[in-house]
């Protein structure tokens, strides 16, 4: 058998559970650690979640497949990587957040209908970018950005 | 790990049995503010492993985190909520194309990027007001001319995509084949045939991607002696899980007469890309080398090693075998430095199968200047491993745009003391006695420099000259070894126009000291496509694009 279920076997009391998901070890070549979903689980459960010490989710993979948190970063703003690009969830309007090099006080790109509002772009800064989707034939309503920093700040329309 | 209940591990530093090959070590930090919970992977685990995976109850593998190239979702999306979770923003990796994406909790809004204008390979079905980021490209020639006889057999043979001029015809694609380091755009084949098939024949000539034909082919029907394609064109992507390869094959429907030939291809792409491969199987006991833009392996490094003419960076290093190594592996290592002294830049691969490695971490680069001098060291394990064959590639992207090169050598042939000789680049191949065997097929671009070294100085009183020459004609690229110097270089402008026969030359005065040489050089193509941004105005598959900046 090239896996070892370990779950269960280093803990005292495993108690009576309905569906647990499998912690694996492999000795293969292909997977360090495995966690699959224990058979018969509901799909609405997630075969991995973590959470912080206030019960909130941090970061899920759901069974459809979605990875999921409030922020993706590729790279991060600690340790060596001090400027990462990002999806950046943290506000109420989610963007492709850009990195400047030395910050995570890249540009953000947003989209949506419409001139850059509320509604479409957080509190901006300048060199914000805007892709506009309800009006692809009209020029300089195409691509804006932000000259202005603001809520939602000035934008220019330059394509 | 049930979501049912809730377990502590704290009490557990270590929950994986040490009786396993590879065990992970997992950690709940007790000491430190770092990490919660940590996985680490074991030390002797293969670089193949992928440290963490995360499956359904069915198998299917929903994320996983490989060593290399970053957390990966399974044709999937990786998504970041607003506060109230009915938002987000995702880079989308659904199979093909991957795109970002936002989602403003009624409608999804897409931006995609790539080479060329949209198409259904770059953004699929499209709708209204998604956006397109084109790539800026560049058209890097390949040209190469051939001193033997091209593939004269009923069934295919093989040319690598850029053979020595004396590279044999193969007769497994395996051995002709080059792994892609990055995507690519292919087009603008043609092959000139120094004799006619011969009545009755008809010779077809591919370019094989994938080891499968592509529409990028032609057929050369007798009398004619030349043949092209300039419609079609082959998207190629690198894969770290199949083979994705490129080659040239060659096939006849009656055996045709046989011919030297001369062909070119473009390659548009960001990046020129560095095609390497031992073109047969390894050695399993000794060590081998091969120059970056090579065919075949030479016993020393010396014999391989070839020069740089240009200021840029070397990235993507991507390699394979041909087959499992079995037992035992291939290490794969690049050298650079002043010629004879070079040392490891630190990219290296434990290879042991067909399934391309991509150098971790994938953001590595290696600077390259004028005259350092580059080879691959390929060297076997211990315990042998089975027969294959190593192909490797990188990308070169120049400090000046548009700028790429060309590289070879005499191998380990010295030239000729007192006979004019003539050789083309792409490896380390002797210099051949006559031009017409060697002659390339050119397309419209500049040569800028030309960088040359021999293994030894003329003597007094003796030169050995270098020329690049145009249609049988000395250009004003040329270099003279004088006994002043191991090391010439010519920088200019020598205009070559599309069609034209180019090679170099070799001309000895006086019998100079027996000697190799080695060569770089430096071209400059024109942008192909500058960046710029479209739009859909009209959705569909591909919809209808316009370019707005």
């Amino acid at each position: 058998m090239s896996k070892s279920n370990i779950i269960g076997t280093n803990q005292t009391t495993p108690g009576a559970m309905t569906a647990p998901s499998n912690l694996l070890t492999d000795a293969t070549a292909t997977t360090g650690l495995l966690i699959k979903q224990g058979a018969g689980a509901p799909v609405t459960q997630v075969p991995i979640r973590v959470i912080d010490s206030d019960a909130a989710t941090l970061w899920e993979i759901t069974n459809a497949g979605h990875c999921v948190s409030y922020n993706m970063k590729m790279g991060a703003n600690y340790g060596v990587f001090t400027s990462g690009v990002y999806l950046n969830g943290r506000n109420s309007i989610p963007c492709l957040q850009l990195p400047d090099g030395t910050s995570n006080n890249g540009i953000r790109i947003y989209m949506g209908s419409g001139v850059p509002s509320g509604t479409t772009v957080n509190t901006s800064v300048i060199g914000d970018m805007y892709y506009r989707i309800d009006t692809p034939s009209t020029a300089n309503q195409r691509i804006y950005m932000c000259t202005v920093a603001g809520t939602p700040g000035t934008w220019l329309g330059i394509a | 790990m049930s979501t049912k209940r809730s377990r502590s591990f704290i009490s557990k530093p270590d929950l994986v049995s040490t009786t396993l090959i590879y065990p992970m070590t997992l950690t709940t930090e007790t000491d430190t503010v770092d990490s919660g919970f940590t996985i680490t992977t074991n030390v002797s685990s293969p670089l193949s492993q992928s440290p963490l995976q995360v499956q359904n109850s069915a198998g299917t593998i929903l994320w996983s985190v490989p060593v290399a190239g970053g957390p990966k979702t399974n044709a999937k999306d990786m998504r970041a909520y607003n506060t109230a979770g009915t938002k987000y923003a995702a880079f989308n990796g659904q199979t093909s194309p991957q795109y970002y994406e936002y989602y403003d909790g009624t409608a999804s809004y897409k931006l995609f990027s790539g080479m060329g204008a949209p198409s259904t390979d770059t953004v699929g079905t499209a709708s209204t007001g998604n956006f397109y980021w084109r790539r800026a490209t560049y058209d890097y020639p390949i040209m190469v001319g051939k001193s033997v006889t091209i593939g004269a057999a009923t069934t295919n043979r093989w040319q690598s995509v850029a053979p020595t001029h004396d590279q044999a015809n193969q007769t497994s694609e395996n051995n002709a084949e080059n792994v892609l380091p990055a995507k690519a755009l292919f087009s603008n084949f043609k092959l000139i045939l120094a004799t006619a098939p011969g009545a009755g024949s008809t010779r077809t000539h591919t370019f094989r991607y994938n080891s499968a034909a592509s529409a990028l082919s032609f057929t050369i029907a007798n009398p004619a002696t030349s043949g092209s394609n300039t419609t079609d064109t082959v998207i190629a992507y690198p894969n770290n899980i199949t083979n994705k390869t490129i080659s040239i094959a060659s096939m006849a429907n009656i055996a045709p007469a046989g011919s030297l030939a001369k062909w070119r291809l473009l390659q548009t792409a960001p990046n020129q890309q560095l095609y390497a491969s031992t073109n047969a199987n390894t050695s399993t006991t000794a060590a081998r080398y091969m120059g970056i833009q090579d065919s075949g392996v030479g016993t020393t490094s010396a014999s391989v090693a070839q020069i740089f003419p240009d200021t840029g960076t070397l990235i993507s290093f991507t390699a394979c075998l041909s087959g499992s190594s079995g037992a035992g592996s291939y290490n794969l290592e690049l050298f650079k430095g002043t010629y004879g002294s070079e040392t490891s830049t630190g990219i290296s691969f434990t290879l042991t199968g067909t399934s391309p490695q991509l150098f971790s971490p994938y953001e590595t680069s290696v600077s390259v200047a004028p005259d350092d001098s580059l080879y691959w060291a390929i060297t076997p394990s211990a315990t042998a491993p089975t027969a294959a064959i190593v192909t490797v590639s990188m990308e070169y992207a120049s400090s000046t745009a548009g700028n790429y090169v060309l590289l070879g050598g005499s191998g380990t042939t010295n030239l000729s003391t007192t006979a004019t000789t003539f050789n083309n680049w792409y490896g380390n191949a002797a210099w051949n006695a006559t031009e017409a065997n060697v002659k390339a097929l050119a397309y419209g671009t500049t040569l800028k420099s030309l960088y040359a070294r021999v293994t030894s100085d003329t003597g007094a009183a003796k030169t050995r000259t270098c020329t690049f020459r145009i249609n049988g004609a000395n250009s004003a690229a040329t270099v003279t070894f004088n006994n002043s110097g191991v090391t010439k270089n010519w920088t200019g402008t020598v205009a070559i126009a599309t069609d034209d026969d180019i090679n170099l030359t070799s001309i000895p005065t006086g019998t100079p000291n027996a000697s190799r040489m080695i060569y770089g050089l430096c071209l400059n193509t024109p942008i192909t496509s500058t960046a710029t941004v479209y739009v859909c105005t009209a959705g569909g598959s591909p919809g209808t694009w316009s370019q707005i900046v």
